[in-house]
């Protein structure tokens, strides 16, 4: 009991939150995701998203890439190779926990 | 308007994710039926009917339309909300490694053998028709590795290019009777093009789905 408690305690609060839950569970799937995506699925407005995103890159989980699509300018972002480590670390702390 | 998702709606954005990804490169839906109909067309026009210069020129450039067409429909159509490139599996990029390698192989023996074929029997009027030809030989491994993924689409691509050469370098094996092995390569890959309207109809529809799918989560009208 005491040990399910300790493993609640440990998640980690970066990921442990509605939004960059759902933005890492996109993320997860895909090589690459562009933030046009990410905004339609996840139903977060833009600034909302975008910050985020920034708590995420702050982390090193996620990678920001700016494109050109033509002349309009696109966002794309994927996951480290440390933010897939901390993600499976995650599911599987949460899984222990329940 | 959008709703923000939920924690229960975790697992269906995930399974949705990875089905639209998807169509990022492996489902290629209509593209698919594009280029196994190609396939199927230039090869009953080269059977059945005597094509002029324009009309080599039209079909040798055919595949090429294809393959923009396809780009097209994924960033225009199938992947309209967003792109999502999809994660590559290890046997899938070891499938592709090798497929890449042996057309690589290939095309070298077959440009140097038409090199050779040029330098010993040089005529200023088969310049044109060799360097079009040696240029399609040397792009067809990077086409292979760009486009051409999936085995169906391997074998429907690498034979619509072939014959794409075949016309553009002005060959004179087109409109002559093709040999045993020649005949069996065109069926077997008559056959794959078939499968390949298929797999592209049947992709389509799970399209449709998704896309019901995702305007049920989004709350999209």
């Amino acid at each position: 009991m005491r040990a399910d408690v300790e493993h609640l305690l440990t998640l980690d609060r970066v990921i442990h939150e509605p939004a960059r839950l759902a933005i890492l569970t996109i993320l997860a799937e895909a090589e690459e995701v562009e933030f046009r995506f990410l905004e339609n699925v996840s139903g977060l407005t833009k600034g909302n998203l975008s910050g985020h995103i920034a708590k995420l890159e702050q982390a090193g989980y996620v990678e920001v890439r700016k494109f050109f699509r033509g002349k309009i300018p696109a966002t794309a972002l994927k996951l480290t190779p440390a933010g897939r480590a901390a993600w499976k670390g995650y599911r599987q702390q949460l899984k222990r926990a329940l | 308007m959008n709703q923000v998702c939920g924690e229960n709606d975790l697992p269906e954005i995930q399974r949705l994710t990875r089905a639209y990804a998807r169509f990022w490169q492996d489902a290629r839906g209509l593209g698919h039926v594009l280029g196994g109909g190609l396939l199927l067309f230039s090869l009953y026009l080269v059977d059945h009917v005597r094509l002029g210069v324009f009309g080599r020129l039209g079909l040798g450039a055919a595949p090429f339309a294809w393959i923009y067409c396809r780009s097209w429909l994924r960033d225009h159509y199938y992947q309209a909300s967003g792109r999502v490139v999809e994660r590559q599996k290890r046997w899938e990029q070891v499938v592709q490694s090798l497929l890449t390698g042996i057309v690589a192989l290939v095309s070298l023996a077959a440009a140097g053998f038409l090199s050779y074929g040029l330098w010993r029997s040089f005529s200023w009027w088969s310049v044109p028709g060799s360097v079009v030809c040696l240029l399609l030989l040397l792009a067809m491994p990077f086409l292979v590795w760009r486009h051409l993924r999936a085995p169906y689409e391997f074998v429907v691509g690498t034979a619509l290019f072939a014959l794409s050469g075949l016309l553009l370098s002005g060959s004179p094996l087109i409109g002559t009777a093709p040999s045993g092995l020649v005949r069996g390569f065109m069926a077997m890959a008559k056959v794959v093009a078939l499968v390949m309207v298929l797999v592209g109809v049947t992709e389509h529809a799970s399209f449709l789905k998704l896309r019901r799918r995702m305007r049920v989560l989004t709350g999209a009208a």
